[in-house]
């Protein structure tokens, strides 16, 4: 998408040199490695649409002669590099000092200065870099974005983790993989993102609506994830990491390899398996709690600058085990749960994964043409198929033993057309179109009243961003685009619930025909949505000021509309609502960047009102019967308007060329504003502090403390309720509300790295989580109510680059 | 002739964006309209019946029942009559779909190391036991599904009736028996009296 990618390119002005006749002038410079400022030989300089050119000296040093006094396209290109244009004015007089990323031979440790990757110009944003992918090898998408100050994610228990972003969550947060966005039934509160970290090479993250070129309805943000990068060179190289982690004695390996050739050519492939047992809290076993993860992805193509092909597949095969407590039958086990303090289901270690637990399965399937066209731009055809396959299994009997309660196969049809205008550097555009038809089948072979019905989505967006440098200072951005969505389902409801929920005044004509004791409907859904975003950056010397505004809209998701029954695993019942209109959200964030040699600092305020914010949240009465089996939680989707805003910031201080100091720290608060009270569900304060020894004369010795502060949300609505225990006459407070309290965990990280081999290099690392062993639990976890968190991990990787 | 070159240029740029237009109607034109079968639950409990009969009087039998029409909505909860006090009650449960004409019992028996009774009291003094002919269990727990009951002092109270499938731990101790973990297939309680 962005060819910009391997190119940290600095224009600084530093030395100039010029003879005074017009073609005459001389173009000085340099092109040095962006890690170790190492001259980089061999780079070549090409002035577009003459002749002339330059290749560097061993001191990375070019000099162009005969140049006119006017603006030139300089086309710098270096092995295994991707080649760039960049724009110099000759009467400028400057001498140029590129800075390369270059990585076959810095494979291990990619950096990629977010100022280049940025998938919006003006927005918040935060890049993740394959160093701190890597290090999250054995975890999930989530736990690596929640090392992102405003970012926290929304557990439901420890292995099903989805990222929050500014305290929006689910079908809020889209997930692009290779360019794709991803269907995978994201819209579920306990349906975590089904990818493999370990395919990517890089995680751009952006908070809020404002990358209009990826959706116009992803108004918590974006994940962007991307996939290894190819170079053209002849080479084959490859990656191993494993892990091993003390807690739930879990391994992890991951193994990945790419052939490239030299015309353009690569071929790449990549697998992960992760087998993780019953993890462990401080004090006791948390009972079925395995993951079994597989994955695999391999791509293919030819890569130029002209022209470009990709071919991509990814399979992802999770079980996850939920924990056994969790899965109880109703209202006076969740009063016990909450009383006891202990889970009801303490056994011992396994690796086996019982029911309750999920099987997905996800396959997404992409190909992708790039073509360049001279003094115009790029376009970007791209087709991708998904097949997403979640099933839920509970503990059934007689014949239903093993088969799931829910099963459901969400079919995806992509396609989308980009043109990238940017032949004037300093005006580009980027128009595009993208549709989905997406397909969800409920299987009624589960025997279980569908959860989600069966549904038919069709998405069509259109788009037109552009960004504006006015000067070397200022630059504007701005979007707009629109979408349409439709949605067709089929659902049965039980006539008594369509009559208690008022559907019979207000949705008699979407009936089809009466099935015995249920209707079967036939609701459709239109939206039309425009969403817009506009920002300004500015900047002067070491300061840099962002502004941001973005108003975007978002369709209520098919969970939100439909859901309708019991969620074992949660014990309670969800219940969607027909009556739901789609949010629209303003929003406006601003970003103040400070950058010097020694401090970098990052100070990010937002605000964001949305009007019909859907959320989820206890019933009035709080409780349902279920047939013979008692009182279940009753919790329906509802809308407000809110208002969320908050403030993230990072700091970044380097106290010496050996020992680093870090702080980042998120405060939000979200407010519902037609009932006055806080919403439910925004993550607490946080705040993080890292120091850090790093010595690379000592074969890159890295030693790391982490404090990790998680204040108690004070800011709760109150949904408790009385209950009647049957069986006792007595009355309950039932207190599904208060967050557990505030709560600090230490972790510590080091690593070290050796040369292998001949052309191969070793690192080892070992990390402690959670040092002190603290007993703790998470407001944003479903299960708090059951069970504590995760107590101490010791965890060894080791990595190999070859 | 500058002016056609560009025209053509256009043109093949036309028939580029033209590809997804193309895709969309495909598409469109695959999907279908099929209506979905309807699911009807087969793993439900509709009537649940605990049937005491004195041991002495075989007149004398109260039952406590409890019938969900669909076997979703709250049951409707009915109690026979009074026990009498001091009268020894021979019980016995039965558990039926209605709906679907089965006998949950029955399933219940054969994986009944995946099941346990559990009964509470509440207000009324019953002493009770797990009686010799009570299914037992491979860990040599009583199931609970045939119990003697001894009616204490005249009083009102309730008692409650647990099936809980799954359960990690169990006991039979004192009759009425005690359970962890697992969850509930039936938990329904009746406000009886003894006179």
């Amino acid at each position: 998408m962005n060819t910009k990618i391997f190119w940290v390119i600095a224009m600084v002005l530093c030395f100039t040199t010029a003879w005074s006749q017009n073609c005459t002038y001389t173009l000085k410079g340099s092109v040095t490695d962006f890690h170790d400022n190492s001259p980089l030989a061999e780079a070549t300089i090409q002035v577009k649409g003459t002749k002339l050119y330059a290749v560097t000296n061993d001191q990375g040093e070019f000099t162009i002669q005969n140049l006119c006094l006017q603006v030139y396209s300089l086309v710098v290109s270096h092995i295994s590099c991707e080649t760039q244009t960049i724009e110099v004015d000759t009467r400028k007089k400057e001498f140029l000092r590129f800075r390369l990323e270059h990585h076959l031979e810095e494979l291990n440790e990619v950096q990629v200065q977010s100022k280049v990757d940025k998938k919006t110009a003006t927005a918040q944003e935060a890049i993740i870099k394959l160093a701190k992918i890597e290090e999250f090898s054995s975890g999930s998408l989530a736990d690596i974005t929640n090392t992102i100050a405003g970012v926290s994610s929304l557990n439901t228990g420890n292995n099903i983790v989805k990222p929050i972003i500014h305290g929006l969550h689910s079908s809020r947060v889209i997930t692009m993989q290779n360019g794709v966005r991803m269907q995978d039934q994201e819209w579920g509160m306990e349906h975590a993102p089904t990818v493999d970290v370990n395919a990517s090479q890089e995680i751009t993250l952006v908070k809020g609506a404002a990358a209009l070129a990826y959706s116009g309805d992803a108004i918590g943000g974006a994940i962007v994830l991307k996939p290894s990068k190819v170079y053209r060179i002849d080479s084959l190289f490859g990656k191993t990491i494993t892990s091993y982690n003390s807690n739930s004695r879990g391994y992890t390996v991951s193994s990945s390899f790419t052939k490239t050739t030299k015309k353009g050519w690569y071929l790449n492939g990549q697998g992960t398996y992760r087998r993780f047992g019953d993890a462990q809290a401080p004090d006791y076993n948390l009972t079925n709690t395995g993951l079994n993860f597989k994955a695999f992805s391999t791509q293919m193509g030819y890569s130029t600058f002209e022209e470009s092909f990709n071919l991509y597949y990814s399979n992802v095969d999770n079980e996850i085990g939920v924990l056994s407590s969790s899965h109880i039958g109703g209202i006076d086990q969740l009063i016990d749960a909450i009383n006891n303090n202990v889970p009801s289901t303490i056994l011992d270690f396994t690796y086996n994964i019982r029911e309750p637990r999920q099987r997905i399965r996800h396959h997404l399937l992409k190909v992708e043409y790039e073509k360049r066209f001279a003094n115009l731009g790029k376009l970007t055809l791209q087709y991708d198929y998904q097949n997403n396959r979640r099933q839920e299994f509970d503990r059934r009997r007689g014949d239903f033993r093993g088969v799931p309660s829910i099963d459901l196969l969400l079919q995806t049809h992509g396609f989308q057309s980009k043109f990238l205008f940017d032949n004037n550097a300093k005006r580009t555009y980027n128009v595009g179109v993208q549709v989905q038809l997406l397909d969800n089948f409920a299987d009624p072979a589960t025997g279980v009243r569908r959860l989600i019905p069966d549904y038919d989505r069709f998405d069509l967006g259109a788009f037109v961003t552009s960004e504006w440098k006015l000067n070397n200072d200022y630059l504007i951005e701005a979007a707009v685009r629109y979408d349409y969505n439709h949605i067709d389902a089929k659902k049965f409801y039980r006539i008594v619930a369509w009559n208690e929920r008022g559907y019979d005044q207000d949705f008699a004509d979407i009936i089809v025909e009466q099935n015995g004791s249920q209707y079967l409907t036939n609701p459709v859904f239109d939206f039309h949505n425009v969403s817009a975003s506009l920002g300004a950056k500015k900047s002067f010397g070491n300061h840099e000021i962002a502004l941001n505004y973005s108003v975007s809209n978002r369709a209520p998701n098919a969970s939100e509309f439909f859901s309708d029954g019991l969620h074992q695993s949660v014990a309670r019942v969800e219940i969607g609502n027909l009556r739901l209109d789609k949010e629209t959200a303003n929003q406006l964030s601003a970003t103040y960047t400070y950058q010097d040699d020694q401090l970098s600092l990052l100070v990010e305020p937002y605000l964001n009102r949305i009007k019909n914010y859907i959320f989820i949240a206890p019933t009035q009465q709080g409780i349902t019967a279920i047939g013979q089996a008692g009182f279940f939680l009753e919790y329906e989707f509802l809308s407000t308007d809110a208002l969320i805003y908050g403030i993230d910031f990072n700091l970044d201080y380097s106290i010496s060329d050996k020992l680093s100091f870090q702080n980042s720290t998120a405060f939000i608060i979200g407010e519902d504003l037609d009932n006055n009270e806080p919403l439910i569900d925004m993550p607490p304060f946080n705040t993080r502090n890292t120091i850090q020894y790093q010595n690379k004369n000592w074969n890159n010795l890295t030693i790391g403390l982490t404090s990790d502060f998680f204040a108690m949300q004070n800011n709760f609505p109150d949904y408790n309720f009385i209950f009647t225990v049957p069986s006792t006459a007595q009355q309950v407070l039932v207190d599904v509300s208060t967050p557990p309290d505030a709560y600090h965990l230490l972790h510590f990280r080091s690593s070290i790295e050796t040369k292998f081999l001949k052309e191969s290099t070793l690192e080892i690392g070992f990390n402690v989580q959670n040092i002190l062993n603290t007993n703790y639990r998470n407001y944003l976890n479903r299960l708090r109510f059951f069970a504590d968190e995760l107590g101490r991990n010791f965890q060894i990787q080791l990595k190999i680059n070859y | 002739m500058k002016t056609l070159i560009l025209n053509l240029k256009t043109m093949r740029k036309i028939r580029l964006f033209m590809i997804p237009v193309l895709f969309v109607a495909l598409f469109t034109a695959c999907s279908d309209n099929d209506d979905p079968a309807p699911v009807n639950p087969e793993e439900l409990i509709t009537n649940v019946n605990v049937i005491f009969t004195n041991a002495a009087d075989a007149t004398d039998i109260v039952t406590l029942s409890a019938v969900s029409a669909d076997g979703i909505v709250a049951p409707t909860l009915v109690v026979s009559g009074p026990f009498t006090s001091g009268a020894v009650y021979n019980a016995t449960v039965t558990i039926t779909d209605n709906i679907n004409n089965e006998n949950i019992l029955e399933e219940i028996v054969e994986e009944k190391d995946e099941h346990f009774f559990v009964y509470d009291q509440s207000g009324v003094a019953f002493t009770m036991m797990r009686a010799a002919t009570d299914e037992v269990r491979t860990d040599g727990e009583s199931l609970g599904l045939n119990t003697t009951w001894t009616a204490g002092p005249a009083a009102s109270g309730t008692i409650t009736v647990l099936l809980i499938h799954e359960p990690t731990t169990v006991s039979d101790d004192g009759g009425f028996g005690s359970a962890s973990g697992g969850e509930f297939d039936i938990n329904n309680s009746w406000s009886v009296t003894i006179q």
